[in-house]
Order: structure tokens, then C-alpha cells, then sequence
């Protein structure tokens, strides 16, 4: 069974400008323990997905379809307080430029305690101590529970969210880029320490990110969102080795590889649109080489193509 | 090929600023060594990349190379000319033959001009075209080399009409307006979606071939550098760990602490096993940096001479350079 379900979630944004379609019916599930990465460029909706699953969608922002289903239950039909101990209990977040979401007038280790007594009916000496094995778990000193953020370098602050993070034992943890400001090589010691963590503990994990080499090493399925939309849902392995849509292809084909240096990487020409006037017929369609009239006027939807490989583009799958 | 750019031992300290305490009560003052005895040629023609973490020194010394910071120590030749006992005109008419290319082009460009203003800029500081027309067909020219095209749709745009990919490419066109010889570009894609990055670079390329251009290219990201640059050096704390022909030193590393950054380069390819290198620590403080080898505390092979003495930058190979005790005889 999966442990979340996203069923056409549109979400809106009601500006003075017009309508923002920022997330327009994308549907996708992760299963227990594995790793879902959600990738495209900045403006896609990614964040987006990831707020509106959270619950944290604020004015001028609206989800107006769609359901979200975890553990079997719609939690767009949950109340306020319903929602209160699924947040952080069942699914937290890890945040895009986690480097400053600590309170630097707090501690490390206050900060972290907080969240636990929110949630959990235990004294503060308790929770101070569940703070402190909470960071040696991800590699930090349990001393250091007493510092504050500023004397702890980028990648301990992510390892410190990522503690926070699992605080309150969640099944879930939405990642929104949590890797991006950091250096290549504290990257990589956060991504494995994500990924033994997520073996250790049975965690899921649905990882937002616009740089698809890291979703490569982490994720076990896919999707690449364009404006707004799912172009391509699929296991990480077809959905690389064989990418049909050609926004996948496109995107792929930009990023330079170190493995293979010598290789030109293609740029896609042409921008993003704007989610407030999207294209009509497929939204890739005015960047893309092969559109056709088809592609200019009918909307392509999400087909399977085999595998579990879908994609949404009128030149595959008929 | 020609040297275009020499440096020789060039060092930058940087005072550490203290609060009222400290400086009452202690008289010695603290220096951050943010480039601490680096030294290279750059070829005419050259795409040179420098590589390394975030402050490890690169983009203080790409500022060092055009004199934007005073050194501390050291040298910088520019065809042979020591640019730092320039002075007056004559740097003024050396600072046309270098220009820069800023990471942020949110940032880099004034939001209350004008893309002609913008560009036009340089024009007017060292008094080119002898007027306005002439100004404006170089403009044109130099929009046109940067694909902004056609030229009048851009010329009366404010930066925040334009997407991130066009604002490079203005940046692009007022760094090579002048016809400079040498260019640091600064991490020039890394603010922009990855979908366009791909045409920035290929522009720099085509640029460099039609007016003969020399970079220095700075950047953290060895997967762009490895596919730009003719060579790369890699630092670590203020200090040339390696340096060598961009191939050479991406295949075959030889410093430990090159081989540990490529190892940690994501790769896009989910099937992709690599050899576990185990990374340990993080990087030391450009304060007071480690004895001996900066990068010892970090090395898997760390010897007790590591811990001591500092290595020398010696060629190992045919123009292949490394800082490590491993590889001297």
C-alpha cells in the first residue's frame, strides 16, 4: 500500500495579476520506505506540492481540487487540529535554505526540544536528552546541543534539521532542496547520511530537487514537473536510462556529466512560461523541437507506456 | 603558447575584525589567509578554471588578477606588466584589457538603467565613439554577439523585464564592450535554471573564438568546469593543491583532496557505482590554518612529515602540478 497518495492536486494562487497556476492536477505516490524525487526548474511547482502536502498553503493560496492521501485518509477533509498532529508526528520537512531556519537567538538543542514537547507528552529533561541523541544520530557532537546556529558550520545546521526533522519519529520527510547551498562535498556527506538514516529508520522520503544527479543517487521513482504539471513519472533507473518526454531528455542532456567530460551538455531554448497564462495544448509545446498541431491545441495526458513508465506527450504512446 | 597572466606568490590576508573587548585587551591581531602563496600562468586563449569549495580563496584571487583588492603580497603580470605598480591612466588604460562576469545577475546590474544604459556604461567611463551613433552601433554589435536579438527590443528594457538568462547575457556584452584580452567570470550559471545554463556556456565559448578571449573561470561545480575548461586548479584553504590539464586531472587525480571533491560530484546516472571514498571533517579555519599540509587533518594518508612540513607545488607529470608529500621524491 502507499504510504501517500496525491490524487489531481491543483493549487492556486489568487493574485491581483490573475490566477497562478502553480500546481494544475499532478498525481503521484510514494510507497513505504522508498524515495521519491520530484525534479524540474525553479517555478515548476515543486515547493508548491510540498507546502500544500504539509498543510502549509497560506492566502493568497488555495488548493481547489484534488486529494491527499496518507495512511488511507484524505487530510484535505482533516481539520486544523487533526492536521496539528500529523505535521512533524507523521510528516515533517526538511526546508529549502535550512542553513537559516534555526532562531539564532535560540539554541541548537531548545529548538529541537520544542518541537518534541509540542508534540509528545514528555518532561523537558526528557526531551532535552531525546535532542541530544537526536544529533549524535546524525553525526553531531550531543555537547554541541547547548550551541547556538551560529557556531555551527552549513552542514552541521542541515544535520541539525535534519535531527529536528525526525524528532517526532515521522513515517514521511519532505526534503525541499536540502542540499542546494551546500558545498559538494558536505552534499554528499548529508545526502548519505539521508540515505542511511532512511534505511535505519524505514524512513520515506520525497526529495525536491532541481538538480537531477542528486535525485539520481537518492531516488528510487521520479517525476519531472513542468510548469505545473508531471511530464514523466517513473522508476529512477527507466526514467534516466530511457527518458522519453523531451523536456526529461532535454533536461537531462543539459546537465555536464564529470564522468564524461568531454560531452557537450544542450541547452532547452527558449523559457519557462508563466503560470498565470499557460500555454494552450501541451505547455511544453513552444520550447519543444517536434510540436505539432496537436501539441498546440489538445492537452497531452499522463499514459502508460509500459512498466509503471508514464508519460504525458502526443508523440509517445499514440 | 604566450603567458597572457603570470602570478607569483600572491597572498591576500584579510584583517579579522574584533569587537571593543579584544582590541582593548589584546594586541594581536588575527588574519583570515584567504589566498596565502598561489602561484600560475594563464596562456593566451586559455579557459582556466580555479575549483574549489566555498571559501577556499578563488574568488578573492579572480578579484586579486584584476586588481579589484589590493595584495599583500606577490605579483601579477599581465603580458609582462606587474599590474599592481600600475597607477592612474596607466591602469585605467590596463583595467579596459580585463573585465569581470558576476555570479548574480539580479544583483550585478543596476535596476534603474537601462539595458543601453548598462552597457553603455563602459563606453562613457573610457570615452569610445565620438558620438552617440557610433556609441550605439557598437551597442548594437555587441547585443547581437550576445544573441539579444533583435537588438531595439532589448535596448530600452529595465533588468527585471528580462529572465535570468538574458541578464547574464547583458552582463556578458559590458564585460567584452571593451574588447578586453581577459575575462573572470565569476560562477556565471550557477544562479540560473539549469535548462539554460548550457547556452551561457556555449555563448562564453563562441565569444572567446570571435574576439580572442582569455578566462579565468571560478566555480565550485567540477561537472561545468570539467566540460569548459582547457585547465584546472583545484584549491583548498587559500592554497594550490593541483593543477593540470582538465582531462589529466579529472580522470586521473592525484592529490588526495581532489580525488575526495570528484568523488563527491553527483553523477546522473542512478546505476552509477563508484569507488566509497569515506570524507572526513570538514574544512579547517582560514584563521589558523593547519601546519604542515592544510588538508592533513582531513587525509586518509597523512604521514607525520604531512603534519610538519608544508609541501611544495611540484610538476609531477608534463605540466600536471600537486601539493602533496606523496608525490615528491
Amino acid at each position: 500500500m502507499s504510504l501517500l497518495e496525491v490524487n489531481n492536486l491543483k493549487t492556486y494562487f489568487y493574485t491581483l495579476r490573475g490566477v497562478v497556476r502553480a500546481v494544475d492536477g499532478i498525481s503521484f505516490h510514494i510507497d513505504e520506505g522508498m524515495a521519491f524525487g520530484l525534479a524540474g526548474e525553479s517555478g515548476c511547482g515543486k515547493s508548491t506540492t510540498a507546502l500544500s502536502i504539509m498543510g502549509l498553503i497560506k492566502d493568497p493560496g488555495k488548493i481547489v481540487d484534488g486529494e491527499i492521501v496518507f495512511e488511507g485518509e484524505d487530510l484535505l477533509k482533516k481539520t486544523k487540529e487533526e492536521l496539528n498532529q500529523i505535521r512533524w508526528k507523521k510528516i515533517s520537512m526538511i526546508f529549502q535554505g535550512a542553513m537559516n531556519a534555526f532562531n539564532p537567538v535560540h539554541r541548537v538543542g531548545d529548538q529541537i526540544v520544542e518541537a518534541i514537547l509540542y508534540h509528545e507528552n514528555i518532561s523537558r529533561e526528557e526531551a532535552w536528552e531525546k535532542a541530544e541523541k537526536l544529533l549524535e544520530m546524525v553525526g553531531i557532537d550531543p555537547s554541541r546541543a547547548k550551541n547556538y546556529p551560529h557556531e555551527f558550520s552549513g552542514g552541521m545546521k542541515q544535520r541539525a534539521m535534519i535531527a529536528m526533522a525526525l524528532s517526532c519519529n515521522p513515517k514521511l520527510v519532505i526534503a525541499d532542496e536540502p542540499t542546494t547551498a551546500l558545498d559538494v562535498i558536505v552534499q554528499k556527506q548529508v545526502l548519505d547520511l539521508m540515505k542511511e538514516l532512511q534505511k535505519k529508520l524505514k524512513l520515506s522520503i520525497m526529495l525536491i530537487s532541481h538538480d537531477l544527479s542528486v535525485i539520481a543517487q537518492m531516488c528510487d521513482s521520479v517525476a519531472i514537473m513542468y510548469a505545473g504539471k508531471i511530464v514523466e513519472y517513473a522508476d529512477a533507473i527507466s526514467l534516466f536510462k530511457e527518458p522519453q518526454h523531451p523536456y526529461s531528455k532535454g533536461l537531462i542532456n543539459s546537465f555536464p556529466n564529470i564522468l564524461n567530460p568531454g560531452k557537450k551538455p544542450e541547452s532547452i531554448p527558449g523559457q519557462p512560461p508563466s503560470l498565470i497564462n499557460p500555454p494552450p495544448g501541451c505547455r511544453f509545446h513552444p520550447r519543444c523541437p517536434f510540436a505539432t498541431d496537436k501539441c498546440r491545441e489538445v492537452e497531452p495526458h499522463l499514459v502508460n507506456i509500459g512498466n509503471k513508465h508514464f508519460v504525458a506527450c502526443h508523440l509517445i504512446g499514440g | 603558447m604566450d603567458p597572457l597572466i603570470r602570478v607569483e606568490g600572491l597572498k591576500k590576508l584579510f584583517p579579522v575584525r574584533k569587537g571593543l573587548h579584544s582590541m582593548i585587551f589584546s594586541r594581536k591581531a588575527e588574519y583570515v589567509h584567504a589566498v596565502d602563496g598561489v602561484s600560475f600562468t594563464i596562456s593566451k586563449g586559455e579557459i582556466f578554471g580555479l575549483a574549489g569549495e566555498s571559501g577556499c580563496g578563488k574568488t578573492t584571487t579572480g578579484r586579486l588578477l584584476l586588481r579589484l583588492v589590493e595584495p599583500t603580497e606577490g605579483s601579477v603580470y599581465f603580458e609582462g606588466e606587474d599590474i599592481f605598480s600600475l597607477s592612474g591612466r596607466e591602469l585605467m588604460r590596463k583595467r579596459r584589457e580585463m573585465q569581470m562576469i558576476f555570479q548574480d545577475p539580479y544583483k550585478s546590474l543596476d535596476p534603474k538603467k537601462t539595458v543601453k544604459d548598462i552597457i553603455n556604461e563602459p563606453l562613457s567611463i573610457h570615452k569610445i565613439g565620438k558620438n552617440r551613433r557610433e556609441k550605439l552601433e557598437i551597442i548594437y554589435e555587441m547585443l547581437e554577439a550576445v544573441k539579444l536579438t533583435p537588438p531595439e527590443d532589448y535596448l530600452f528594457k529595465y533588468p527585471h523585464e528580462l529572465s535570468g538568462g538574458e541578464r547574464q547575457r547583458v552582463a556578458i556584452a559590458r564585460a567584452i564592450i571593451l574588447k578586453p584580452k581577459f575575462i573572470v567570470a565569476d560562477e556565471p550559471v550557477s544562479m540560473l535554471d539549469v535548462s539554460i545554463r548550457a547556452s551561457i556556456l556555449d555563448l562564453m565559448i563562441e565569444l572567446k573564438d570571435k574576439f580572442n578571449l582569455t578566462y579565468l573561470y571560478i566555480t565550485h561545480d567540477l561537472s561545468v568546469a570539467s566540460y569548459l575548461c582547457n585547465k584546472l586548479a583545484i584549491m583548498y584553504l587559500g592554497k594550490l593543491v593541483e593543477l593540470g590539464a582538465t582531462l589529466d586531472l579529472v580522470k586521473d587525480p592525484l592529490h588526495p583532496y581532489t580525488k575526495m571533491l570528484i568523488s563527491a560530484v553527483p553523477v546522473p546516472d542512478p546505476t552509477y557505482k563508484r569507488e566509497e571514498i569515506r570524507i572526513r571533517g570538514e574544512v579547517g579555519n582560514p584563521i589558523n590554518p593547519p601546519p604542515g599540509c592544510r588538508f592533513h587533518p582531513r587525509c586518509p594518508f597523512a604521514t607525520d612529515k604531512c603534519r610538519e612540513i608544508e609541501p611544495d607545488f611540484n610538476e609531477v607529470k608534463d605540466g600536471h602540478f600537486v601539493a602533496c608529500h606523496l608525490f615528491q621524491s
